[in-house]
């Protein structure tokens, strides 16, 4: 009796044993499974670029660093301190003052976006109004090229003595001065972010409008709704989550741009936060730069916060419909080619006039004499020359412009590939082992650098890379911190691609494969990459093309080594050689239109090639 | 629920084209008040054209329709209602509720259109939900409802407004078999205590078969066979209404008319199966298809009227699906469970005589009413 005591106890404690043990065996192996190593990888990759990053700045943020000691009698370097934050937080034109600009110059510019774009959505979908197509493409070019070519061609036409600058394409032309206010300032900042993002207001709600279900607007027809009615309780209610998110998107970007109000805003003193965080840091501030860029985020975050709330998930739909016939477009009648007329003369004189002046003046040999016998290619291919921009020489001939360009190709193309392999990477665990914590994490942690506006992730890597830490390198003013920054910011566009593109892509296709013996590498290699070749590539092109224009992601990160094209204009700029950074501007111009013919032209050919991939 | 106003609808040559392709050919069709006539046919066959043309969502090009004595469409296109002034109601395949409203405001939309008072919304709304079942599901968003609810509330969303007839669009073709079982149910419950003339687009000739009064079968545009769900089930008009119709198939069986002692016969199989033909003008030495229901068909060890070999055997469960194969021609059975029968077995089968249906070879189209 006791011997059969003894040894169910010891079965007992077996049992535990065994339990524990099994336990640990099948952690192990989860973690070490393919799977588990990916997920691990993409997890361990994201905290790294994006969140450490964030962490290290907050922290420097709220502790004291070694210039800051004096302020402190007797403190040590790295002591916990509020000071940066009262300092920044309490001071009107450290903070506060561009904290409202920054909210004034946001919500106008989206605004104004909003409407351009939703006017030139609605026209170009749902009426029966002429050149469908070339307003179509008008609308998408302001996207295709740097945020700042207006800002520049804006100052090119409306500058004259009266504020201080050469005559200008509209004072030399009729002898007019435009008040200062429309030069620089908030009104011509406004205006030009709106010129540049309407873009996204116009792609997102004319994707809404094309692709709302007909059907639910025929059930308000047979219930008695006139047309006006279904306009305003269907339609409109239908495509809001869309136009909300639209909003966000060129609210946030406003947020932080840099180039535009360093143009038109700094030389009438008008700061926003992201000048705020170039100029604190240029005067080595980098506690109090820190602080705004973490101002910068939280006020994004709160933004896309309440987005989200206002939308909510009980309302998060999809408005792409199911069948339905085509709609009859609206008719405008007899007014067909003058409303035709009246929109093409908007965009002309708003988004093809100031890229042709823009480009005319880098054929100017004097500032503000804009007459036909003042046209050289001096600045395009002259030798340098002792009185013209310091002896700076022509674009072309310049090596440092190719080794610019050189930067920018490379930048942008490495970039691009390591972002749509990661894309897909991300898409396999969101979309395989979707419901798993890891999963959950790495699709919210890929989500992170949408809040935090391109300057602040300069500063955020500026601060981070420029000095020593446990665990990471000096990079600044290597090429392969640009490559990170812009890795880090841009994996949310290759995360969208790669899941939807893994989303097509059946398990089953994969489990046959895995059945047969064949690895995960091989699984990848063979299976899953050849099929998602195309949510790779159209993210690999939208990664290149945003990123050959990037200037506020890299304004604070650029050293004479490492310096891009954009950047480039940019100093141009710095040095008065406004001749220079013009020519330059319009070569970026047309290398991006270049590229985007060229993502044109390959979606084209993979939708007449690609049809039979995904049923 | 109230008993509905009945009103019929009748199409007088109505035409519709889209392009080069015929999507209606001159189709005619009365709809009796009260009924539950349904459209049945394959894919393309200008089903749900027709139903969309009676709902003023599509104008076509020539003809008439009539609701309850109006004219909605006519005079060469000169008179064409807009939906909201035919009176009716339409239920969506892919039930087409409004996301962004609630289950109350899809169902009051229609009422709130025509200005009824609060108090007025409020009791008809708990009135159809109750209908459908769907009591205390006011305040959910569609997204929150499973498909089979989804379509409850599109179908409260069009009886509300109490229309003279509602149309339905293959309306339980997303749901799993079980849900459009169910529904099938409800909607013929909510056919007889309501009264409301219906018109159903479907696909699926066992839901015509079951719903029905009336069954309009439909193929290239045109009405193919009119009548009530027996009579095209037993008596198609043609090969193709007969080949639609019915899972199993009918059989169809290429044969040749004989005059056997006064009598015709038709002789098929290489003369192993012989019909007698009674009540049909018909002579002799014409080539005619005979088509048969597997039901119609016995088995037996002797006797008989025709032999074959047996080809596979099936069971539904119920009872037994018998290939016969005589040459390269396939006869199938349906026979009770009981038998056992044993592959390349030799048997005799009969055919019961009243039941069979002749049509003529060469157009298809069924004898006796050609």
């Amino acid at each position: 009796m006791k011997v059969q005591h003894n040894s169910d106890a010891s079965r007992q404690a077996n049992g535990a044993l065994s339990d524990l043990d099994a336990f640990m065996r099948r952690a192990t192996r989860r973690l070490l499974s393919p799977q588990g190593i990916i997920s691990m990888v993409v997890l361990v990759v994201l905290a790294y670029v994006v969140l450490m990053p964030v962490a290290f700045m907050i922290h420097d943020s709220l502790t004291l660093s070694g210039d800051d000691l004096r302020l402190v009698p007797g403190a040590t370097e790295g002591t916990f301190t509020m000071k940066h934050w009262i300092r920044t937080f309490t001071s009107w034109p450290r903070f506060l003052g561009p904290l409202r600009n920054t909210l004034v110059v946001s919500a106008g510019a989206t605004v104004l976006a909003m409407i351009i774009g939703g006017v030139f959505a609605w026209l170009t979908t749902l009426t029966d109004v002429p050149f469908k197509r070339f307003m179509g493409f008008l609308c998408m070019l302001p996207y295709m090229i740097p945020s700042w070519a207006f800002s520049m061609a804006w100052v090119e036409i409306l500058q004259h003595r009266g504020v201080g600058r050469p005559t200008g394409f509209l004072t030399y032309l009729t002898g007019l001065r435009a008040p200062e206010w429309l030069v620089f300032g908030p009104v011509p900042i406004i205006i030009n972010c709106a010129i540049h993002y309407f873009p996204f207001a116009y792609l997102t709600m004319s994707a809404a409008l094309s692709g709302i279900d007909t059907q639910l607007e025929e059930a308000a027809d047979i219930l008695g709704a006139s047309r006006l009615a279904v306009m305003r309780k269907i339609t409109f209610p239908l495509i809001t989550p869309a136009l909300l998110s639209a909003a966000i998107m060129v609210f946030s970007r406003v947020m932080g741009t840099f180039g535009t109000v360093s143009i038109l805003g700094v030389p009438a003193r008008y700061q926003v936060l992201a000048t705020q965080v170039y100029s604190l840091t240029r005067f080595g501030r980098m506690s109090e730069a820190s602080a705004v860029a973490v101002a910068l985020i939280v006020l994004c975050a709160i933004i896309v916060y309440i987005n989200n709330r206002v939308i909510g998930t009980r309302r998060n739909y999809a408005v792409i419909g199911g069948k339905g016939t085509k709609k009859r477009p609206f008719s405008l009648g007899k007014h067909r080619y003058l409303v035709g007329s009246i929109s093409l003369g908007f965009l002309g004189v708003f988004v093809l006039l100031p890229l042709f002046l823009l480009a005319y003046s880098s054929l100017m040999l004097n500032v503000g004499d804009w007459s036909l016998g003042n046209i050289s290619a001096h600045w395009w291919v002259g030798q340098p020359t002792a009185y013209l921009a310091h002896g700076e020489p022509g674009i072309l001939v310049n090596p440092s412009v190719w080794k610019a360009a050189w930067n920018t190709i490379r930048v942008s193309v490495s970039t691009a590939l390591l972002c749509g392999a990661f894309g897909l990477l991300i898409g396999y665990v969101v979309v395989r082992m979707k419901g798993s914590t890891v999963a959950t994490l790495v699709d919210a942690i890929a989500f992170v650098p949408v809040v935090i506006p391109s300057i602040a992730f300069g500063a955020v890597y500026l601060s981070i890379f420029a000095k020593p830490r446990p665990f990471v390198p000096m990079l600044y003013g290597s090429f392969v911190l640009l490559v990170l920054v812009a890795f880090a910011k841009r994996v949310p566009y290759t995360t969208r691609t790669g899941v939807s593109a893994m989303h097509q892509i059946s398990a089953e296709l994969e489990e046959a494969a895995y059945l047969q013996g064949a690895s995960l590498w091989k699984r990848i290699t063979r299976i899953l990459f050849p099929l998602a070749r195309p949510g790779f590539v159209a993210g690999v092109f939208l990664v290149a093309t945003t990123t050959m224009r990037e200037m506020s992601l890299f304004v604070l990160l650029m050293s004479p080594g490492n310096r891009v094209l954009a950047g480039q204009t940019f100093v141009y700029n710095e040095i008065g050689a406004s001749q220079l950074s013009n020519a330059l501007m319009t070569f970026i111009m047309i290398l991006s239109l270049a590229l985007a013919g060229i993502v044109k032209l390959w979606e084209k050919h993979a939708s007449q090639a690609q049809p039979a991939l995904h049923e | 629920m109230d008993i509905q106003r009945s009103v019929g609808v009748s199409i007088r040559n109505l035409s519709k084209s889209y392009g080069k392709v015929k999507a209606l050919n001159d189709v005619s069709l009365e709809v009796p008040p009260g009924s539950f006539t349904t459209l049945l046919g394959p894919s393309g066959c200008g089903k749900t054209t027709l139903l969309r043309c009676i709902a003023g969502l599509e104008e076509p090009e020539s003809g008439e329709i009539w609701i309850g004595g109006k004219m909605v469409f006519g005079r060469k296109g000169a008179v064409c209602l807009p939906p909201k002034a035919r009176d009716l109601g339409l239920v969506f395949q892919s039930y087409a509720l409004w996301p962004h409203m609630t289950v109350k405001e899809n169902i009051a939309f229609g009422l709130r259109i025509r200005k009824d008072s609060s108090q007025a919304v409020d009791a008809r709304v708990g009135e159809v939900l109750h209908v459908v079942g769907l009591t205390g599901y006011q305040s959910r968003y569609p997204s929150e409802l499973s498909g089979g609810q989804q379509q409850r509330v599109s179908l409260a969303r069009m009886l509300a407004v109490s229309p003279a007839i509602l149309l339905m669009d293959e309306p339980l073709s997303n749901l799993d078999a079980k849900l459009r079982n169910n529904l099938r149910i409800e909607l013929k419950r909510l056919h007889s205590t309501t009264g409301l003339t219906v018109v159903y687009v479907t696909h699926d000739q066992i839901e015509a078969m079951s719903l029905s009064t009336d069954v309009a079968v439909m193929s290239q545009g045109a009405i193919q066979d009119l009548g009530t769900p027996g009579k095209v089930y037993h008596n198609p008009s043609s090969t193709f209404v007969a080949d639609f119709m019915g899972n199993p198939y009918m059989n169809l069986v290429e044969s040749e008319t004989v005059l056997v002692d006064d009598r015709i016969e038709a002789h098929a199989l290489g003369g192993n199966l012989r019909i007698p033909i009674v009540n049909y003008p018909i002579g002799p030495g014409k080539k005619v298809t005979i088509g048969f229901r597997p039901e119609e068909v016995s088995i037996s060890a002797h006797g008989g009227n025709g032999k074959a070999k047996v080809h596979a055997v099936l069971s539904t469960g119920a009872d037994l699906l018998v290939t016969l194969r005589s040459g390269d021609v396939l006869v199938t059975a349906r026979v009770d469970n009981q038998s056992s029968l044993g592959m390349d077995q030799e048997v005799c089968f009969s055919v019961s005589p009243q039941v069979v249906n002749v049509f003529d070879t060469e157009s298809g189209r069924s004898v006796n009413i050609a």
